[in-house]
């Protein structure tokens, strides 16, 4: 008995060891490797050579002026973080509860139709969204002037940029929401909203006292893959803007993209990005911690 | 029996050891090379190259893979880190002294200097492929700057439209007249933009008789008087003469701007790159723009600026002398003229000369670019010139925004790229 036993966990193990495997080579090892890049100097110019200096590439980056980290690159980085989550999740539901009515004809088509963003690569967004948003040629200048607005330079002025850019992010980043939460709308039994009927239950009701709280979980997990998603997002960003102007839009990600392989210093890449892994963690301990309470 | 037969099995066993140098002429060489995506949209030059270095060398295969700015920047530096096999690279001749100091290129000194490539080439190109007296890379494509203008704009304002402003006092206050803002403004300048931002304040810099750092690079040197009087001629034209709008364009957009009659005045001209391959002719070309060597402040002098690549021999080259073979073949005149006439390049060559007249046929502001090329002058080419320019276009963001005067901005920019160059 034991042995059989035995020889299944075996087995068990021999048939996840690919996918372990997998993991650690496509995962876990650049993600070690990282945090041990981030201690030291290494160059792009020269990367055979590294020298040990400790937490000098925090330091580093802690302490960079024009832009200021904190007042800066972080900032911004939240503010994008922040609106986009917010406005991502927001819209996934209201896009989904839609969806769910029950008389909505042609469902399929509409999903498929939102889907379009999410399916689109990013770097092709990022451009498509230049071209719409471009302050000469741009269909989006083109249409506020029909209606006697002048032309906006959407991505080259500083005051405008960041919030074009959450836009252009929350076009591409709304569907994923709309998925999760669907999912989540299907999974509530229909009796649920029969007896809050015949109790009485007007629709806000049966939102605010079924749909919401049985959603809950399914909006965990939104909150915390789409902030997550959101933190490293670089390539529709650095397509349309590249960081500028004047730094305005540049986000954790594109900070490190630029001392890693502009700048050539892997180490102080490296140093960026295990600080966006470690406000990624907080980020998804703190999710779960408000969550817990909600339950309690 | 038994003795001869094994004495003539370790004969055929050992001949090809002492055979080697006619085994090693016939040795299979595959060479990697790293171009810009671009250059491959013709045969000339490097598919060309290839062709006849595959002809040249039948035992030499090359395997050409064009990518991106950025890209071929990454892959290059990679590759050689990862001490993978890399012959020959094409290269922005900003990164010379940052791959030189990193050990990415191999010194190409000597090969250069006893080849004609070094006579025959102009001086002020040779001095940007050198770091630290060696030299590292050879020039295959520069483009001289010049400026432009749209002719049925300043003869509307009662100027002599085939006539190029030669002071900066004059181009603005031509500028000043021929302008209709907001449909069209009189002059181009990326304030946003970065990089491109500090490439157009250069050449006023240098007009000026500025200059970015000192001669060691050890220094900055542009907050200067020449580069307070340059910044103030960009803060003035923005804020005083509004002849460039605050919320700026961006640097890709010149040509769309020129093609579209929003601008009057453009630095860097390339509409001709863009309307010759939508059908125009040159006398429709030259009808419509017109085209000059960039002006000079009063008292000042003349000058431009140029960018470009080179060709350099990375430290992972399988054969160095297979390599330079190669960019012999790539960088001669006669392989690349038909790429400059195709993609209305510019080569630095003096022996391009005997081609003049097919590229005046073919770019119809090749005389224009060719007399600006004696006053051309460089960005800085030092390990650390990527990392200045952050602080540089910042000044220059800030001063134009009224967000600092020039003297804190520039003073502030001094104080960043000094401590970048001591790092």
């Amino acid at each position: 008995m034991l042995g059989t036993r035995k020889n299944k966990a075996l087995w068990g193990y021999l048939f996840i060891a690919p996918l372990f495997i997998c993991v650690f080579l496509l995962l876990l090892y650049p993600m070690l490797d990282t945090i041990t890049t981030a201690f030291f100097d290494i160059k792009l110019v020269n990367i055979r050579e590294k020298t040990f200096v400790g937490f000098k590439n925090f330091q580093t980056i802690f302490t960079q002026e024009n832009p200021n980290f904190f007042t800066g690159t972080m900032r911004i980085t939240l503010i994008f973080v922040f609106f986009s989550v917010v406005l991502q999740v927001g819209f996934g539901l209201v896009l989904a509860l839609l969806l769910h009515l029950k008389w909505l004809k042609a469902k399929i088509f509409f999903r498929n139709v939102f889907l379009l963003p999410w399916v689109t690569a990013g770097v092709v967004c990022g451009f498509s969204w230049k071209f719409l948003f471009n302050q000469t040629v741009g269909v989006l200048n083109y249409l506020i002037t029909l209606v006697g607005i002048a032309p906006q330079a959407w991505l080259s002025d500083p005051r405008l940029v960041l919030p074009t850019i959450i836009f252009a992010n929350i076009w591409k980043g709304t569907t994923y929401s709309l998925l999760i939460q669907l999912a989540g709308l299907q999974s509530i039994p229909d009796e649920l909203y029969e007896v809050a009927l015949v109790d009485g239950a007007s629709k806000l009701q049966s939102l605010r006292y079924i749909t919401i709280p049985m959603l809950v979980p399914f909006l965990f997990i939104n909150l915390v893959t789409e902030t997550g998603d959101t933190f490293h997002v670089f390539d529709r960003i650095y397509a349309m803007t590249g960081g500028g102007p004047l730094h305005s839009t540049e986000l954790l990600s594109i900070f490190m993209y630029r001392n890693a392989f502009v700048y050539g210093n892997l180490g102080v890449g490296a140093a960026v990005a295990v600080f966006e892994l470690l406000v990624g963690l907080a980020f998804a301990l703190a999710y779960i911690f408000i969550f817990r309470q909600e339950r309690v | 029996m038994k003795k001869l037969l094994i004495c003539l099995l370790l004969v055929v066993l050992a001949f090809p050891l002492f055979a080697g140098g006619g085994q090693e002429a016939a040795k299979k060489i595959t060479m990697n090379v790293i171009v810009r995506n671009y250059t491959l949209n013709q045969d000339a030059p490097y598919k060309t190259a290839k062709a006849t270095m595959e002809t040249k060398f039948p035992n030499v295969t090359v395997n050409l893979e064009g990518l991106g700015y950025d890209d071929s920047r990454n892959k290059t530096l990679i590759t050689v880190g990862a001490n993978q096999p890399l012959d020959v690279v094409q290269l922005d001749y900003i990164w010379i002294g940052e791959y030189a100091e990193g050990g990415v290129l191999q010194k190409i000194t000597d090969r250069l200097k006893s080849s004609d490539i070094y006579s025959d080439t102009i001086p002020q190109f040779l001095e940007s492929s050198q770091w630290n007296g060696e030299f590292y890379g050879v020039w295959i494509n520069t483009d001289v700057r010049i400026i432009g203008w749209v002719k049925e704009f300043v003869a509307a304002a009662g100027l002599d439209p085939e006539e190029a402003p030669t002071t900066y006092e004059e181009l603005v206050a031509n500028a000043v007249k021929a302008q209709r803002p907001p449909e069209t403004y009189g002059y181009f300048f990326p304030l946003l933009s970065g990089e491109a931002t500090v490439e157009r304040w250069l050449s006023p810099l240098f007009s000026a008789g500025g200059k970015i750092v000192n001669d060691d690079f050890t220094k900055a040197a542009f907050n200067s008087p020449a580069g307070r009087k340059a910044l103030q001629a960009y803060v003035d034209a923005v804020n005083k003469y509004k002849i460039i709008p605050k919320v700026a364009f961006e640097s890709e957009e010149v040509n769309q701007l020129m093609i579209n009659k929003r601008l009057v005045y453009c630095f860097d001209m390339g509409v001709w790159e863009e309307v010759s391959s939508a059908g125009w002719t040159q006398e429709r070309y030259k009808k419509e723009y017109g085209f000059g060597v960039p002006p000079k402040f009063e008292g000042g002098k003349v000058a431009t600026t140029s960018g470009g690549y080179e060709l350099g021999i990375p430290r992972t080259a399988v054969d160095p002398n297979m390599s330079w073979e190669f960019i012999k073949i790539a960088s001669s005149p006669e392989n690349v003229k038909d790429w400059y006439i195709a993609q209305a390049r510019f080569g630095t060559r003096k022996s391009l000369a005997k081609y003049d007249e097919e590229f005046m046929k073919a770019m119809p502001e090749y005389a224009v670019r060719k007399e600006a090329l004696n006053y051309t002058n460089f960005a800085p080419w030092n390990p650390q010139w990527v990392k200045m320019l952050d602080p540089i276009y910042t000044a220059i963001q800030k001063a134009c925004l009224m967000e600092a005067t020039v003297d804190q901005a520039l003073s502030e920019a001094e104080q960043a790229v000094n401590k970048i160059l001591a790092e």
